[in-house]
């Protein structure tokens, strides 16, 4: 490590070090590299910003004419597009709809509940079906072929995610018989079933909060055919004229990602920090996280119409509605409870842009 | 952190005693002799049953290698059919609890393998009710097969229902977090309780969802919380989820469960062995 400092030495006697250029130090010891920013007063990442500070990011949606919604997600590198494809599931006489009204709702076999396109993928993986791709060539570190184990995981992830914030009221996509007397549930005739998917075009840490974020954005600005059951041709005929957005929360949670950076003993070290936790991470950033904390949560809509320009209040209320910790042992208790608080603001940021892109003109 | 529970706890748990804890789960060591180590598991609740043989340190494909630590590789085996995107996601989440337990440093260019394969469960698709017992029983087993740990973890699922009605539990089972404001009456119904190690049914009637683990030494190792209330969507869902303050007091029971009765779980199976 000695070797690695850049600082000239003070004895004499000493050969002088070997030094190097701040491009070659960031690639041959990322780790030492990562620390000494951070133990910097006041402590700043490579990348220019401060430990709680997120990325900007930019949000653009309807952008793909194809599809019934979709949102183009941009923060720092992380690049990721959203579509959604509204897709009709005919209800066969005997089925029971019930079934498909529910989030949670426990299917039967483990292959089928992967929230990928698998034999019988809509049936049992429910009207709301996310899936993800990491496009060739998005990072170097993800190789052509099958999608892998970040790739997988993340699906899970965020079908996970649908299930736990429930965005889309699922009685909302029934296509009924007739327009009149919508009460009668033995009118449904079918449903829409809407298919997410997520692209990620390039990928630079925090891949969980861009891809969360454009499939909200996304869902906000799908607008879904009307459609009917015609009874002489026993099919189910949309308009293509008439669109309607789909039903939605009010209050959407968002996630907000952290990762801690472990900082060994040293003696530049001298206020004695173990690690630092920073907000929304680079992919440089990732390789030396020892734990990954992501929270989901939302923030009262009241506050947001109150002040679009102040954080909200500490009085404000959030409600939690996700938390996963992996990885390490070194986030305490009293660390999450900050964290929350950080990502209250967080989620605060996304409405007021997500409000913003919905009063501009498509 | 005081408790009340429904039905008192007896006082301090001792599995020495003639009849065992209703929540102390079965535990057998080595039912695999060619592993070099290997546990089953039945959590006493949800009977969710978990098989795990752990093979290490042995040779490393060279892919895989890493110059100046152990790969662990952790595979998990679904019960039904091949595994999928959600046993993936599963030895993702093993994997990461285990790099921090695990000295990997003491093993370098080598292999640590764990394959845990899901014997028994309720639900096959669950990740809740499948994290506690792989977890725990990932853990077991690496102890018997002498992998140089920092420290162990023990982990517990605990579920937030909204009404103690309807929900069957054995003794010590289920209880109610103390609130801030004064003393609640027992009579009232309506108040959430917490049901440790909740089965199937109960989960699916539970608001949410907490997997926490944690190590001897109270250390966090993983949370998994979800909000896991049924429901059609839409602006129904609007206002779920819970306060951060609610969530605090449940981590320090979990933690409060890991530490002393998780760890004298441990203790006990591993009673006649020199592993500690």
């Amino acid at each position: 490590m000695a070797t690695l400092t850049r600082q000239p030495s003070s004895g004499e006697s000493q050969p002088p070090p070997l030094t190097f250029s701040t491009s070659l130090f960031r690639q041959i010891s990322p780790a030492l590299y990562l620390q000494r920013h951070l133990l910097h007063s006041p402590p700043t990442r490579p990348n220019g910003r401060s430990p709680s500070q997120c990325r900007d990011f930019t949000l653009t949606t309807n952008s793909l004419s194809h599809a019934h919604g979709s949102a183009v997600v941009r923060a720092g590198d992380t690049a990721v597009v959203c579509g959604i494809r509204g897709e009709i599931l005919t209800v066969a006489p005997g089925d029971d709809p019930s079934q498909f009204e529910s989030y949670n709702s426990s299917p039967t076999s483990a292959t089928h509940a992967c929230g990928t396109r698998g034999a019988g993928g809509a049936s049992w993986g429910g009207l709301v079906i996310p899936n993800v791709e990491l496009s060739t060539g998005c990072s170097k570190k993800y190789p052509l072929g099958p999608p892998g184990g970040l790739a997988q995981t993340l699906s899970d992830q965020l079908h996970e995610l649908i299930n736990v914030t429930k965005p889309v009221s699922l009685a909302s996509l029934r296509i009924y018989d007739g327009d009149s007397n919508l009460s009668s549930t033995t009118k449904i005739k079918g449903y829409w079933c809407l298919y997410i998917d997520v692209l990620c075009i390039s990928l630079d840490g925090n891949i969980l909060d861009a891809a969360w974020y454009a499939i909200v954005a996304a869902l906000k600005s799908t607008n879904l055919p009307f459609a009917s059951w015609n009874q002489t041709e026993e099919r189910i005929f949309c308009d293509g004229a008439r669109y309607h957005p789909i039903s939605l929360r009010r209050s959407f949670p968002f996630t907000t990602t952290f990762a801690l950076i472990p900082i060994p003993n040293s003696p530049e070290n001298s206020a004695g920090e173990a690690a630092i936790l920073i907000n929304d991470p680079d992919s440089y950033e990732e390789d030396e996280a020892c734990e990954i904390l992501t929270i989901l949560s939302t923030t009262d809509m009241g506050t947001i119409q109150g002040g679009p320009s102040q954080p909200p209040l500490a009085g404000s209320r959030t409600r939690v509605e996700k938390i996963e910790k992996r990885g390490g042992w070194k986030i305490g208790i009293s660390q999450i409870e900050i964290c929350t608080q950080l990502a209250a603001s967080k989620a605060a940021r996304y409405t007021q842009y997500l409000m913003k892109e919905q009063l501009t003109p498509m | 952190m005081r408790l009340q529970h429904r039905h008192p706890l007896p006082p301090p748990l001792r599995h020495s005693t003639m009849a065992p804890s209703p929540l102390a789960p079965e535990i057998t060591l080595c039912p695999l002799p060619q592993s070099d180590g290997s546990c089953q598991y039945t959590c006493p609740t949800s009977r969710t049953t978990i098989l795990t043989s752990v093979n290490g340190p042995l040779e490393v494909r060279p892919k895989d290698e890493l110059p100046n630590h152990a790969t662990i590789e952790v595979i998990v085996k679904p019960g039904i059919g091949v595994a999928g995107v959600r046993e993936t996601r599963l030895s993702t989440l093993i994997h990461s609890t285990l790099q921090s337990l695990v000295l990997t440093t003491h093993h370098p260019r080598t292999l640590i393998q764990i394959v845990a394969q899901i014997v028994q469960a309720e639900d096959h698709t669950s990740l809740p009710l499948l994290l506690t017992p792989l977890l725990n029983c990932t853990i077991l087993s690496l102890l018997i097969a002498g992998i140089p740990m920092r420290t162990v973890g023990w982990s517990v699922h605990l579920a937030v229902v909204q009404s103690v009605k309807g929900v069957k539990g054995v003794e010590g089972q289920i209880f109610r977090l103390e609130k801030d404001g004064g003393d609640e009456m027992e009579t009232e119904e309506s108040e959430e309780v917490v049901v440790r190690n909740p089965n199937s049914a109960t989960l699916s009637s539970a608001k949410s969802s907490h997997t926490l683990t944690f190590s001897k030494e109270g250390e966090i190792l993983l949370i998994e919380s979800l909000e896991c209330s049924q429901g059609g969507g839409g602006e129904s869902a609007d206002g779920q989820g819970w306060d951060i303050g609610d969530f605090l007091k449940l981590a320090e029971e979990g933690k409060r469960i890991c530490c002393e009765e998780g760890m004298e779980v441990i203790r006990e199976a591993l009673a006649d062995r020199k592993v500690f």
